[in-house]
């Protein structure tokens, strides 16, 4: 009885996963690949992210923080000066929306 | 890796080097680099790159450029986090170090100690925290003395250069210090200022055995010039950068506790902690007590190294509210520290009984001041108890301890708050103060315990 229970209860938990996933196909494809390239770039930053700052100091010394924006900013000023020059304005503004996304309080 | 997979590897971090934008220059040194690294292979990631960034070694200036662009050791760390990993397991193996540390940062290694493993009056080797600004020299790993002297110049009469033989026949002392990193307790910040969450530990109380650095530098003759010092080490640097290089005022140099050491707790100093010889300066800022220490100016002005200026290790001149950050112009280089307690027991989170006795037991410092009482509270800091002090510190700047038995009659839960108060009158806030870097952390330490219907 109890084992019929949790099977039970295990269709449920099945069913309400598939629920979204029905979802998921009702969107266009459009936004699918939309979706997508989104998940590529944030792939691509958090992989310039760590190859950037890695190339000094371990991962954790940025991953252990929890710093808004301009404070970011200002970590990203200071490795500048210590020689984390081979970053454009581009990929430095890409890694800063990263680490205030995931390392960060906001703006 | 096989030797494809490694061939692949590089190849596919020149492509990320050449898309993030690197010259020609950069390139052309980047292949000389993994031309060296495929030959040095055998050696392993770890050897391979202590040899080139360690003491002594003969590093030509091109290595040393594209280290500081970053792009070696980028390589290297990818690898399965290789040197890090590497040289920060040999460190915490070569001071003994124990399970149940917090290790905030392989690379470079910082390293604290929770307050229950706090316990000992005399901080061993195995439980003091490491705090390191750049990596540790492979020839503190491997304990080689060879080489090793002290540099004296500056403002002095004479210029003076001392070896470890000749540093350990002068008058030593044994002395228990405290030393404790300027950023102890910024994880009680909010909101969280940059740098190392350290909350309580990133403070130890060792035996140190050295010389007087005042005995030093009066053999090289202090000019009347002299008002400020500068240290350096032989570490290797992290990143494209000056050595870190702080120093103290010339009256703190002179003072007697202020030692050039070369033993800890009766034994060689281990790797990270400064092997040969490093400097303790009992009271300041961690960072003042430089490891692997082999050289020290005499400066005629506040000194300007790595660590002194911009906003490191620095203060606002005037109080700050959170999260404002002054003109550099308002800040002063931090220090000394302040009145703190740390309970080491009960452990956050114990359980208890109703009517049981619990021993809290913990450690208190000043500063450049004395210890003058410990207050103990379990509601919340409406009223306090005196905890008994166990003694006066075994010498200046040495910890005091403290008890103070408890016994809670209601279920519920509770914290033991523990505020220790210097001769002045001073005592920790209830609420941490705020300022841009975090320094000076000292709010009461509070323990979270519960009591059992």
């Amino acid at each position: 009885m109890k084992r019929f229970v949790m099977l039970s209860l295990l269709g449920f938990a099945f069913a309400a996963l598939a629920l979204p996933v029905v979802a998921d196909e009702a969107i266009s494809e459009e936004e699918q690949q939309a979706q997508e390239e989104k998940a590529e770039e944030v792939s691509a930053t958090k992989e310039l992210f760590e190859q950037t700052c890695s190339a000094c100091h371990g991962i954790r010394q940025a991953t252990n923080q929890n710093l808004n924006r301009a404070d970011w900013n200002w970590v990203m000023d200071d490795m500048e000066d210590y020689g984390m020059t081979w970053l454009t304005d581009e990929q430095r503004d890409d890694i800063v929306d990263f680490l205030v996304e995931n390392y960060g309080y906001g703006d | 890796m096989t030797k494809k997979q490694e061939n692949q590897f590089w190849d596919r971090l020149r492509g990320v080097t050449e898309d993030a934008g690197a010259d020609p220059q950069t390139l052309e040194i980047f292949d000389e680099a993994v031309s060296r690294r495929r030959f040095m292979g055998r050696m392993g990631v770890g050897g391979a790159a202590l040899t080139l960034f360690g003491f002594g070694a003969g590093t030509d200036a091109a290595m040393r450029g594209l280290f500081g662009r970053g792009l070696i050791p980028a390589a290297w760390a990818d690898e399965a986090n290789g040197l890090e990993d590497e040289q920060a397991k040999a460190a915490m193996s070569d001071a003994g170090k124990e399970d149940g540390l917090i290790v905030h940062n392989d690379r470079p290694l910082n390293v604290e100690t929770p307050p229950h493993l706090l316990e000992d009056e005399v901080t061993p080797a195995s439980r003091h925290f490491i705090r390191n600004n750049d990596l540790i020299p492979q020839q503190a790993l491997d304990r080689d003395p060879n080489g090793w002297s002290l540099k004296i110049d500056g403002e002095v009469h004479d210029e003076l250069e001392i070896g470890l033989d000749d540093l350990k026949s002068m008058d030593s002392k044994d002395l228990v210090l405290h030393i404790e990193c300027g950023g102890n307790g910024r994880a009680n910040f909010d909101p969280q200022p940059r740098g190392n969450p350290w909350d309580r530990g990133a403070v130890g109380n060792a035996k140190w055995t050295g010389v007087p650095l005042k005995d030093i530098l009066e053999r090289a003759g202090v000019k009347d010039s002299a008002v400020y010092t500068a240290h350096e080490g032989y570490e290797p640097i992290l990143g494209d950068r000056g050595p870190f290089s702080r120093g103290v005022p010339i009256d703190k140099a002179m003072e007697e506790h202020t030692i050039v050491a070369y033993a800890m707790n009766g034994e060689d100093i281990p790797a990270t902690h400064g092997f040969p010889v490093r400097l303790v300066v009992p009271g300041w800022y961690g960072s003042c007590s430089h490891k692997w220490l082999n050289k020290i100016t005499l400066r005629d002005q506040e000194h300007d190294g790595r660590g002194m200026t911009g906003y490191s290790y620095r203060m606002p001149k005037y109080p700050v509210a959170p999260g404002e950050r002054p003109p550099e112009e308002d800040m002063k280089v931090g220090g000394p520290w302040l009145i703190k307690s740390v309970i080491t027991g009960p452990k956050k989170d114990t359980g208890l009984e109703r009517g049981e006795t619990v021993k809290v037991t913990g450690h208190a410092w000043a500063g450049e001041d004395e210890v003058a009482e410990v207050w103990i509270s379990t509601d919340f800091g409406l009223n306090w108890e005196k905890a008994d002090l166990k003694g006066d510190p075994v010498n200046k700047y040495a910890w005091v301890h403290f008890e103070k038995e408890l016994s809670f009659e209601n279920r519920g839960y509770y914290e033991i708050w523990a505020r220790a108060v210097d001769d002045k009158g001073n005592t920790q806030p209830i609420v941490q103060p705020w300022n841009p870097r975090g320094y000076d952390g000292n709010i009461v330490h509070k323990i979270p315990v519960t009591v059992a219907a």
